[in-house]
């Protein structure tokens, strides 16, 4: 067994700090969480802080809304507008919001959202609080999930295979960048139905993103990182390919099943996927869960597809959404939103390295994808 | 941009999705579609201008937590739901003035809210906990606690701030007032810091 971790209470809420945060390494987090299950008191420190942590996140929450909400009335006194009477619009018109897709809510709140950030100068610390709080609020449930397992282990002291399942909940499947903007493509089935999503890899480390775009027949979802100190993504290395790729053509993914990331290879066995599906290949890759939303790339370096799912019953058979329909979710969202200014990139600068080195490059574009459930209180 | 924002959260469902989204917009147009019916609720039944600003603010809080941390499903408009909030808070002050059971007059359906308003109370109890707790927490605590709980600025950044000589000072600084403030927060000042 590896030597126990040993902290003293200051250096305790030093690690428990950055375990909120996210920012201990994989072995600091599972030393972490080793300590945790291995005493009861830890735990309960631990929640303890977490709390206080969640009433602070409240205090600034509320502070924030509590001046924003007086700005507001005085706003409304002064322009002397009410609302309720001039709030009829033509019932026509109404018919026809009610018939907005949530894309163009999300696209155009987005858009109007940033003039509102930047004419709120308290608009930074406001989103960054709620951040934190979501953060903390989605954590707790894991916390839950280990005194469970702290509980388990207890009982059955030799197995340790309950705390592994504990940690690897967190990891949701794999996404990867689709334009140096900030957008990531991954499975619209790895998404669906949450609220909090984090992306991260070893590279640009921990970034939270919201759901911009999904398509959920072709199982596409398109995300936007939202995290104010991402700069953008710089130059892509690679390209999407708009053809059909044949049958027997070499391909491999790079995907997050565990908390590493993990490289697989095979060929394109089918130009249908499931059913007869002509929207996916079927590949021979071995695939996990967390493969979900990584990308299919051929011996050339570019994008040919989005992994997307496996066979239950047949090992080895694995399925891949064609890059025509990322192409087509691209293209969507860049006519319904208000980031017409976004393109896809064409030259793939992989082309002439050898694998070893398109894994390197390929590697800090592609992220594992954390989903947290809503949080049920 | 008025009209176009209006027309972007014309339904309840898309109005909640902005608060759920934390949309300023949103709230702005929350905040302003509702504000009279609470208005003539509050002043036809004892209250002042004041007091109706008060009591929309207090549910206009409630509602937006509820939607932006819960996982609230409106079981009627809106409307009716911040009434409803608005109206069992406004009775609970008449009643608390008054120390009897007063009747309200109703203009607006409501419905009646159980464990909604036990949770709002709860929050409302933690928040002036925290609050009193912070207030009294004395400097430079408050503003180290500020900073790294909730401005973001690391370790570094608070040795530099607030010039001490390592981090590892910082941290111990930030313990003893992390305690200090747990100790205020949980109102039992003799509990031990270590």
């Amino acid at each position: 067994m590896k030597a126990d971790l040993k902290l003293n209470s200051v250096e305790f809420i030093d690690w428990a700090d950055k375990y909120l945060n996210g920012e201990l390494s994989i072995e600091e987090t599972t030393q972490f969480e080793n300590l945790l299950s291995s005493n009861n008191l830890y735990f309960n420190k631990i929640e303890q802080h977490q709390s206080l942590l969640d009433a602070l996140a409240l205090y600034e929450s509320r502070k924030q809304l509590k001046s924003k909400l007086s700005s507001i009335h005085d706003q409304m006194l002064q322009a002397n507008t009410d609302y309720s009477s001039t709030k009829v619009e033509q019932p026509a018109l109404l018919g026809k919001v009610r018939e907005i897709n949530h894309l163009k809510v999300y696209v155009a709140a987005a858009s109007v959202a940033v003039v509102v950030t930047l004419s709120i100068i308290s608009g930074y610390n406001y989103f960054r609080t709620n951040d934190v709080n979501k953060g903390y609020k989605a954590l707790r449930r894991d916390l839950e999930k280990i005194r469970k397992s702290q509980h388990a282990i207890i009982k059955n002291y030799n197995s340790n295979t309950n705390k592994e399942e504990a940690v690897a909940e967190r990891f949701g499947g794999t996404g990867f960048v689709l334009s140096s903007e900030g957008l990531v493509v991954t499975s619209y089935h790895l998404i669906k139905g949450n609220d909090s999503v984090f992306i991260e890899n070893n590279y640009m480390g921990r970034l939270k993103a919201f759901e911009i775009y999904s398509n959920p027949q072709a199982d596409i979802s398109i995300l936007k990182i939202a995290d104010k100190n991402f700069k953008g993504f710089g130059s892509i290395p690679y390209s999407f390919s708009g053809n059909e790729k044949d049958l027997g053509e070499k391909v491999f993914t790079l995907g997050y099943p565990r908390e590493d990331v993990v490289y697989g290879e095979g060929a394109i066995s089918s130009n249908t996927g499931f059913d007869g599906d002509s929207t996916a290949y079927q590949i021979s890759i071995p695939v996990n869960p967390g493969n979900s939303g990584g990308p299919l790339v051929d011996d050339k370096g570019s994008i040919i597809g989005l992994i997307s799912g496996k066979q239950t019953e047949n090992e080895g058979v694995a399925f891949a959404i064609k890059s025509k329909n990322i192409i087509e979710c691209f293209e969507k969202l860049k006519n319904d939103s208000s980031l017409s200014n976004i393109f896809l990139n064409k030259r793939n600068n992989l082309k002439t390295m050898n694998r070893v080195g398109q894994l390197k490059k390929l590697q800090e574009y592609v992220f594992v994808v954390k989903v947290f459930d809503r949080d049920t209180n | 941009m008025a009209a176009i924002v209006r027309t972007l959260y014309a339904t309840d469902d898309l109005l909640i999705e902005g608060i759920k989204l934390d949309r300023n917009d949103a709230l702005e147009v929350l905040y302003k579609q509702y504000y009279a019916s609470v208005q003539h609720l509050v002043i036809a039944n004892n209250g002042s201008e004041q007091d109706a600003k008060d009591i929309y603010q207090e549910t206009i809080i409630i509602v937006y937590e509820k939607f932006r941390y819960g996982n609230t499903v409106l079981s009627c408009s809106l409307k009716t739901f911040i009434y409803s909030i608005a109206r069992n808070l406004w009775l609970k002050k008449l009643n608390s003035v008054h120390k009897k059971s007063i009747s309200i007059d109703d203009k607006d359906s409501f419905l009646d809210l159980g464990d909604d308003m036990q949770q709002a109370q709860n929050n409302e109890h933690l928040y002036s906990q925290i609050e009193k707790a912070m207030d009294t927490l004395g400097e430079p605590c408050r503003s180290l606690i500020e900073d790294f709980y909730l401005k973001g600025l690391n370790i570094s950044g608070i040795t530099e701030k607030y010039a001490y000589n390592n981090s590892d000072t910082a941290k111990t600084q930030k313990y003893k007032c992390l305690m200090r403030l747990k100790r205020m927060f949980l109102n039992n000042p003799n509990e031990e810091e270590d």
